[in-house]
This record gives structure tokens, C-alpha cells and sequence, in this order.
């Protein structure tokens, strides 16, 4: 039994990760000092969550370079897995979608799961000038990429 | 509804420890296990060398170096005091003397070189007991007292640095910044609250200038890597030290001491402190003599050493209720301290887009709402 609470990045290694490569996701970049600051209190209270957009946008750049080190643990054929905790933890599940897709850059159309559950799917922009389409839980989302 | 937060103890007042006060030197210990101490008792006497010179004697009377012992007006192991004549040698221009530079103990001459070697007088001090307490152990082969006192336990959320100690002296407010023009020479062996935020620099300063540790709300975490072994949080059973004790309040980047811990350091301005930056511990002994009334009714166990080195109430989950004291832990409202209000009992959606439970606090000044897994109970 946990004698406390925690989070998902309590159990990744997260000083092994630069500042630099966290803050080259960020627009506008807030600064390394910020980084990782923002980094190291992580590691104090993992379990806290974003409260506003740019706190979420630092949580998400901090996960896209989890992904990066260790893609096969959340992506393997043709699949997107999502850990359970990260879900209302690190961002929604468009948001996890999307940072895990600006790091795997799957070419084929990929099955979202959280956890063992398949929720949706993405479908990946063919050309430059059309849409990545992610559609989770029924609802359907498009972004630029 | 059950709703569970981290608990952080930050302050546990009137814990009965044990301190240990080092007599260096090769001087007397005074006390004996039970003995009853005051602030004021002398524990034993610091005797320490420090260090010798040579001085060419042969040369400077102009004599060869298998001569030149017989010109010393004094023999050896003998004191001497700066202006004395050490050395005199009559010639028929006069006399040639040898002038004692320093006080100092005239050790020994080598026949060989002409070199006289006059070691400096030791340094005698008292060391005091500072604290009210019974002596639980002396250590003659580590040369410590052990005292059992009555303190109050300030526990950080960041820490490095040996057991150090030394009078507590407040350069600045709870939430001020420290850069190196602050520290100053009056800071050498004392124990300084920095404020908000010391920068690198200053703590480099602190250093070369022996001031003993640094008590911050905030410290940059590259700074903190720099005399933190090179990690960001430091890990169980991995000691630090680089000349210098630190214990952080709050955590990474600048943030005022929480007013919990503030107004409790602000009493002990130029009082003893005990700071323990490794165990991310400070003790702040009682200088209340009606302490003793509890130090002598409580019961240590037997192994002294053990209870130095046990490990500082570590965080633990409890059940978050309405009036519970908080410490909010992150963003936008990190360190602010407030009662529980109320918890909501629905979801909430934040401005970052996820669905949490918040709780209202109210602080000092104002009534903020929060995640209830962004406070710990305090």
C-alpha cells in the first residue's frame, strides 16, 4: 500500500532529462532557470496537476520527452497505449494523444487504448496541408500539424 | 467522501533529542554522563595547535647552522612572545640579535639547516554546553558530549550538509534574496536565514568565509545541484557536504519561508541552532530553564548514536478535513498557507483543461480555490 501519493513521473527518472530538450517544446520559452525549477519540484510533489494552460503545456513537454526515451512503452503495432494515470493527471486524453503523436509520428492510422481499453483512433495527415484527425470517446478533434 | 493529501510535518515543537557538542583539541572533557547542563556549563576546553613557522636563525645571526643553538637566549620547549630576543650573538661591531616574530613555543633546531621551529601557543576555548539538558554520553575517543534536550524540529523539503552548529542570525525577510554582497565577515560560524532566495554566488561567498548554514525558502535548482552532489532531490542515505549546511522550506525557485517557520526562526534570532542540511533537519534547543522539568522526565533509549542518525519523519497520506492547515504545493499559489474551508464534493474543471476536485483555503489575506492534490497537510 502507497504511504503516499504520487504521480506518474514519480517513478521515471525525470534529472535524467535536460532542461534544454524540455523547453525546446515550449512557444513562448519561459526560460531554463524556469524549466527546471518547474522540473525539480516535480520530483518534490509528483503528484501535483497543471492548473493553468502554461503549466500544462510544460507537463506535456516533459511527457513528449518520456515518450521520446522510452517509445515502445507507449507505442507498439499500430497502437497508442496511455497509462490510466496519466489521464486527467498530466493533460486530457486529446492532449496525451497529441503529444504522443508529435514524438512516435505514426504515417498509419493508430488505435488509442488507456490502459487495456481501446478509446479511438488517429489518423495521421497525408499531406502537409491536411488535418490530424484524433477522435476519442466519440468526439473528434483536428489539429494542424 | 474520503479525501486523501499528503501530510509534511514542518515544524515538531518540544521533541526531546539528543545533540552532540565536539570538544576538539586534546584538552579536558568536564562533565560525566547525567550531569545537568545549562547553556552556560562548560563542557571541556579546546586545546588545539595551530600550526608552527620556521625561522632561519643561523642565517640571521650569521653563524653556521651547527653553531647557532648556542646563541638561543632561551632553551627549547620553552614560550617565547613576539619582540623577545631569540637569538643573540656578540661581535666586535656589537651585538647581533634575533627577534621572536610571533608568541609561539620554541619546538626544535636543526643543526643541519640553522632552522629554528617555534610552534604557535595552542588555542584554548571553552566550549559551552548552550543548551539545557542531561549529558546522556561522553565520547572520549570521538571527543562529544551528547546532550538529551528539548527542541524544536524545523523540517525542510530540501537539504544537504554535515550536522553543523552555531548561533542563528536573520539577514533577511521571509521572502528577500540573498546575492553575495550580503554575506559578510560577521557571518563567519553562524547559522543565517537568507530569505526567499540565495543565489550561487552567495553561497560560494558563504563558504570561503566559514559561514556554518544557510536556512532559504528557495534555491534554484542548478544552484542546488551545485552543492548537492549534482542531483536535483537528494536520495535516502546519500550524504553531501561542501563546507556548508543548507536546509530549503518550500523548494525549487524563489519562495518566501512559509510564516509558519518564520515566526518561530524569528525567536531564535542569535540563539543556538543546530542545523542538519543531509536529514533536512534544524533543532532549535529550548532556552527555557523550565525545559528541564520534561527533558529530565522523558526517557531516551539506551543507544545514544542511533537516535542521532534516525531518519526525519518522512511524508505520508491522511485523510484531508474542513480546518486542516495546508500548504499549497504548486502553481499559480505555491507556498501559500491557509485552513480548509470546504472540499467540493463535484469535479471541477481547471483553466489547463482537467477535471479535478478542488478545495478552498483560506490564507491569511484572501480565500484562493485549489486541486486538492496540488496542498499538503501541514
Amino acid at each position: 500500500m502507497p504511504t503516499r501519493l504520487t504521480g506518474f513521473f514519480a517513478t521515471l527518472d525525470l534529472e535524467q532529462i535536460p532542461p534544454e530538450d524540455i523547453a525546446r517544446w515550449l512557444k513562448p520559452n519561459p526560460g531554463l532557470d524556469f524549466v527546471e525549477n518547474y522540473l525539480a519540484n516535480k520530483l518534490l510533489y509528483p503528484a501535483t496537476i497543471a492548473y493553468s494552460q502554461g503549466d500544462l503545456a510544460i507537463e506535456l513537454a516533459i511527457l513528449r520527452e518520456v515518450v521520446k526515451r522510452n517509445p515502445q512503452k507507449f507505442m507498439t503495432a499500430g497502437k497508442f497505449f496511455i497509462p490510466p494515470g496519466l489521464a486527467e493527471r498530466i493533460g486530457t486524453l486529446p492532449d496525451l494523444t497529441l503529444a504522443l503523436f508529435d514524438v512516435l509520428a505514426p504515417k498509419e492510422p493508430v488505435a488509442i487504448f488507456l490502459g487495456n481499453k481501446a478509446v479511438g483512433s488517429v489518423i495521421p495527415p497525408s499531406t502537409p496541408k491536411e488535418f490530424l484527425q484524433i477522435e476519442i470517446m466519440g468526439k473528434k478533434y483536428r489539429f494542424k500539424r | 467522501m474520503n479525501t486523501l493529501a499528503n501530510y509534511r510535518p514542518r515544524i515538531v515543537p518540544e521533541v526531546i533529542t539528543l545533540i552532540s557538542r565536539e570538544i576538539p583539541g586534546n584538552g579536558p572533557i568536564l562533565v560525566k554522563v547525567n550531569q545537568e547542563v545549562n547553556p552556560s556549563d562548560i563542557l571541556g576546553l579546546s586545546i588545539t595547535t595551530a600550526g608552527y613557522r620556521v625561522l632561519s636563525l643561523a642565517k640571521a645571526l650569521g653563524v653556521s647552522p651547527k653553531d647557532g643553538e648556542k646563541y638561543l637566549q632561551k632553551g627549547l620547549g620553552q614560550a617565547v612572545f613576539r619582540g623577545e630576543v631569540l637569538g643573540l650573538k656578540p661581535s666586535v661591531l656589537g651585538k647581533r640579535s634575533f627577534i621572536s616574530p610571533t608568541d609561539g613555543i620554541l619546538e626544535s633546531y636543526d643543526p643541519v639547516t640553522g632552522d629554528l621551529r617555534l610552534s604557535y601557543l595552542p588555542e584554548r576555548q571553552k566550549v559551552l554546553a548552550t543548551v539545557f539538558g542531561i549529558v546522556q554520553k561522553v565520547d572520549i575517543t570521538r571527543r562529544l558530549v551528547i546532550i538529551k534536550t528539548k527542541a524544536t524540529e524545523i523540517l525542510g523539503v530540501l537539504g544537504s550538509g554535515k550536522v553543523r552548529d552555531g548561533n542563528l542570525i536573520i539577514l533577511s525577510g521571509r521572502g528577500g534574496v540573498t546575492d553575495e554582497k550580503r554575506i559578510i565577515p560577521k557571518l563567519t560560524d553562524h547559522i543565517i536565514v537568507a530569505g526567499g532566495l540565495i543565489y550561487k554566488e552567495a553561497l560560494r561567498t558563504a563558504v570561503a568565509i566559514s559561514v556554518k548554514g544557510v536556512i532559504v525558502g528557495g534555491i534554484n535548482a542548478s544552484d542546488h545541484k551545485s552543492i548537492a552532489g549534482g542531483t536535483l532531490v537528494s536520495k535516502r542515505n546519500m550524504a553531501t557536504d561542501v563546507g556548508l549546511s543548507l536546509i530549503v522550506t518550500e523548494g525549487f525557485g524563489g519562495f518566501p519561508i512559509g510564516e509558519d517557520i518564520f515566526s518561530v526562526l524569528a525567536r531564535y534570532d542569535n540563539r543556538f541552532v543546530v542545523l542538519d542540511g543531509n536529514r533536512k533537519r534544524l533543532l532549535l534547543p529550548s532556552f527555557d530553564k523550565e525545559s528541564m522539568l520534561k527533558i529530565k522526565s522523558t526517557a531516551l533509549p539506551e543507544r545514544a548514536d542511533e537516535i542521532l542518525l534516525e531518519p526525519t519523519i518522512e511524508p505520508s497520506m491522511m485523510d484531508l478535513k474542513v480546518g486542516m492547515r495546508v500548504r499549497v504545493v504548486a502553481p499559480p499559489f505555491t507556498s501559500e498557507q491557509g485552513k480548509v474551508i470546504s472540499i467540493d464534493q463535484m469535479p471541477s474543471k481547471l483553466p489547463s483543461g482537467l477535471l479535478t476536485y478542488l478545495l478552498t483555503v483560506e490564507s491569511k489575506s484572501r480565500k484562493i480555490k485549489v486541486p486538492v492534490v496540488n496542498v499538503e497537510i501541514i
